[in-house]
């Protein structure tokens, strides 16, 4: 399932009121990477020569070391149930029971042995997160076009405004990155730009990131979990084809 | 899943009014008051400057300011910058002219949840003006004639040539509160009206380069808009059209987590001859680190919110009344 970014900005109003390299010669081949200045090295597919950038393992923030449990593309509970295990806070489940329709609206009869099913459900997907540490989230690029000034492609999903929101039971989470300036700037030297904008063309572009988890703030109805982009994957939406690959330094 | 677009908060102005440690550099605590005050103690006529000298208090002239970084953007406006704190900003802004008055201003600043805290969300200055006892009848005249002009829809403004105004944004946890952003506008005395080009030279001068520029008949806009990393945003960014300022003291500003230091200039020609400069309004914001302090201060209100529910049910275990059944 593909996200879209969300760009954050915060107004104040006034008066009574406010990324790595690319060469996109070619397909589906052995990886190779290009200069990078400021961003992050990208593997593309197709070219020849050079190193993979290497990522190391971000060091252990807010004790989220010894997660390593992953999610794939989480939908909203599973968002939820994730921020209450990383957190340490008790999640209201008899409320979240209650409120169930299939409890809320059953017969009196029948509400008991439905609670009971509705609570295993609950127990069952907050086991499941438990010790997760790594996300590997799919979201539409929001590749910009090249930026010869500094010789970069700027991928809008992983900007440091970026963020994903997740609702489910009355909460709210939002996913954020703790290193979107170094993850979102891509840097391409310009004697291969116009290559992969034409490559790109006008097709739409996916990225596939792999996120630590580094902290969680707390909020009203929710919170905010802070992860790491630790490497990212883009691809064409339409053919599934894989553009560049990139490890972020870590940071 | 899906994901939902975050809405910009919107806010609206506070402002708190400038206090000061003694310290070098720092405003001590003044009146406040451009024009007099309620308290019964200012009595009778004054001039604009002992207006001034009765509200600002101890300022320490010249202001304690450190120069900018070597390959940062200038991101000053008269001396103040984003990052100063609300004391050595208020200090400043009252070191660049001894009739200026920090006030506080509780209509300006962001909608957030303080949680029964003040937080200091910035402050306004503005010439002080004399204090003049007025009998009823003059009284009832200003009142005529102020709604004889509003009928006539008559252009109104809140300073007189010469004079300047500002509006300095902070935000932190309280009594940290540091400057996100700050505005000038200062209005040419009459007949010493400097040219649009000189005004645009010095801009230039001071700020280098700029990302766009706007020519209109009625006015001229400059921008220096840079990203996070403090490069200088051109045309062929992504946020060639994202990261914008506000160069008016009255406007509210953006903040934005993708756009770093944008300064904003606007020079408003004089209608009798646009060769010559009525106004210049300049104004600077740090959008990243302005987003930053806002979540932080956020969270921080948040926690010891939190730390004081929890001392709370705490005690209530200790001490609380047993109800009676």
């Amino acid at each position: 399932m593909r996200m879209n970014p969300i760009a954050r900005s915060i107004v104040m109003l006034a008066g009574t009121l406010s990324l790595a390299a690319l060469g996109l010669a070619g397909c589906g081949k052995s990886p190779a990477t290009s200069a990078v200045s400021g961003g992050v090295q990208a593997a593309v597919t197709g070219a020849s020569g050079g190193e993979h950038g290497s990522a190391t393992a971000p060091a252990d923030v807010g004790g989220m070391a010894g997660r390593t449990g992953e999610l794939t593309d989480p939908d909203n509970l599973t968002m939820v149930f994730l921020y209450y295990d990383l957190a340490g806070i008790a999640p209201p489940i008899d409320q979240w029971v209650e409120e169930d329709n299939r409890v809320n609206y059953a017969r009196g009869a029948d509400k008991a042995t439905l609670r009971k099913t509705v609570r295993a459900e609950f127990d069952a997907g907050l086991a499941a997160v438990h010790g997760v540490g790594v996300i590997h989230l799919t979201a539409n690029a929001d590749l910009s076009p090249y930026d010869p000034t500094y010789g970069e492609f700027t991928v809008g999903a992983l900007s440091p405004g970026a963020a994903y929101t997740f609702k489910a039971q009355g909460q709210t989470i939002s996913l954020k990155f703790d290193n979107g300036l170094a993850a979102q700037s891509w840097s391409v030297p310009k004697e291969q730009a116009q290559a992969i904008a034409d490559k790109i063309g006008n097709d739409t572009l996916t990225l596939d990131a792999t996120l630590s988890i580094r902290k969680t703030f707390p909020g009203s109805r929710g919170g905010t979990i802070v992860a790491h982009v630790v490497s990212w994957n883009l691809r064409d939406a339409g053919n599934g084809a894989t553009l560049a690959r990139a490890q972020v330094p870590a940071g | 899943m899906h994901t939902r677009q975050l809405m910009g908060l919107m806010f609206i102005a506070a402002l708190v009014s400038a206090c000061g440690s003694g310290k070098p550099g720092t405003a001590a605590p003044g009146r406040g008051m451009a024009g007099g005050d309620a308290s019964g103690q200012d009595t009778g006529n004054a001039t604009a400057e002992q207006v001034a000298a009765a509200a600002r208090g101890d300022v320490s002239c010249p202001a304690d300011t450190t120069p900018t970084p070597s390959g940062a953007p200038v991101d000053d406006i008269v001396g103040v910058r984003p990052g100063m704190t609300y004391e050595q900003a208020a200090n400043t802004v009252m070191c660049s002219s001894p009739l200026l008055v920090v006030q506080p201003e509780t209509g300006r600043g962001f909608d957030m949840q303080t949680y029964g805290q003040t937080i200091r969300q910035g402050f306004s200055a503005r010439f002080a003006e004399p204090r003049v006892q007025k009998t009823g009848r003059q009284l009832a005249q200003e009142m005529e004639q102020a709604a004889m002009e509003r009928g006539l829809n008559v252009a109104r403004h809140d300073m007189q040539p010469g004079q300047s105004k500002w509006f300095v944004g902070t935000m932190g946890m309280p009594g940290q509160e540091k400057v996100i952003s700050a505005a000038r506008d200062q209005w040419f005395d009459e007949g010493r009206n400097p040219t649009i080009d000189s005004v645009e030279q010095a801009l230039l001068a001071k700020y280098g380069t700029p990302t766009e520029r706007r020519d209109r008949d009625t006015y001229h806009q400059l921008r220096w808009a840079h990203d996070p990393r403090g490069r200088l945003i051109t045309e062929t960014s992504p946020l060639y059209s994202r990261c914008n300022g506000a160069a008016s003291p009255d406007d509210g500003v953006q903040l934005s987590a993708d756009c770093g230091v944008v300064v904003a200039a606007t020079v408003i020609p004089l209608r009798s001859n646009p060769a010559l400069a009525q106004d210049l309004q300049v104004g600077v914001v740090d959008q990243a680190a302005g987003y930053q302090a806002l979540t932080d201060t956020q969270q921080g209100l948040q926690a010891m919110d939190a730390a004081r529910r929890a001392k709370q049910v705490q005690d209530a275990s200790k001490n609380a009344e047993a109800p009676q059944l």
